[in-house]
């Protein structure tokens, strides 16, 4: 391994204890709001995770896994925003 | 592939994921929702571009040179999209706000909005 794939590793780990912290804010969450933007940070997580992965092992096709993902993220976010809004009348 | 291609790309990328760090911790010892909220979508936005260009610079490739910017594009306009109307829809459905919150300006504009709707 050379240094720049230690540095890769690095970032891997540094985003994975990003995701743990995230998914302690998604569990204990006081509002539903605050999962929302948990959730939110844990897809921003996945897409910096992909590319760095595409990095380690030269499949580029995990690119275009990320320029979907980051899309369907979106979707996933104003949907639920939708049903925060419509839950109780 | 030369040294300082690689060099470029190790700094971004270890700059990229430790701005995600940085949002993780403001997501957690933050106070309130809408703080934890901006803490978010900037410093997680950020992150993302720093770690698409530190891939941009690694493969040197214009391939992944229109994909890269291609992702930055949507990351750019739907990350301050979707916080928008998260926070919209935690106004809506009173999110309690920190105590310490300045909120007179905010106040000042529900009563316009109440007169307005009252007229």
């Amino acid at each position: 391994m050379t240094i720049f794939s230690y540095i890769l590793l690095f970032c891997v780990c540094l985003l994975a204890l990003s995701v743990l912290l995230a998914l302690y804010r998604f569990i204990v969450g006081p509002s539903i709001a605050d999962r929302l933007s948990a959730l939110d940070l844990i897809s921003a997580y996945l897409i910096g995770l992909l590319v760095i992965y595409v990095m380690f092992t030269d499949k580029l096709i995990f690119f275009d896994v990320a320029l979907v993902f980051s899309l369907i993220a979106f979707l996933g976010a104003i949907s639920f925003a939708y049903y925060l809004v419509n839950q109780r009348k | 592939m030369n040294n300082l291609t690689l060099i470029i790309s190790a700094i971004l990328a270890a700059l990229g994921s430790f701005t995600m760090f940085v949002s993780a911790i403001g997501l957690l010892r933050l106070p309130d929702f809408y703080s934890r909220l901006s803490a978010v979508t900037k410093n997680s936005t950020l992150g993302v571009l720093l770690i698409i260009a530190a891939a941009v610079f690694y493969f040197n490739n214009i391939e992944v040179l229109l994909k890269g910017l291609g992702i930055m594009f949507f990351i750019c306009l739907t990350s301050p999209t979707a916080a928008y109307v998260i926070a919209k829809a935690a106004i809506h459905i009173n999110v309690p706000f920190w105590y310490k919150t300045n909120l007179k300006d905010f106040q000042d504009d529900r009563k316009k909005e109440n007169l307005n709707d009252n007229h």
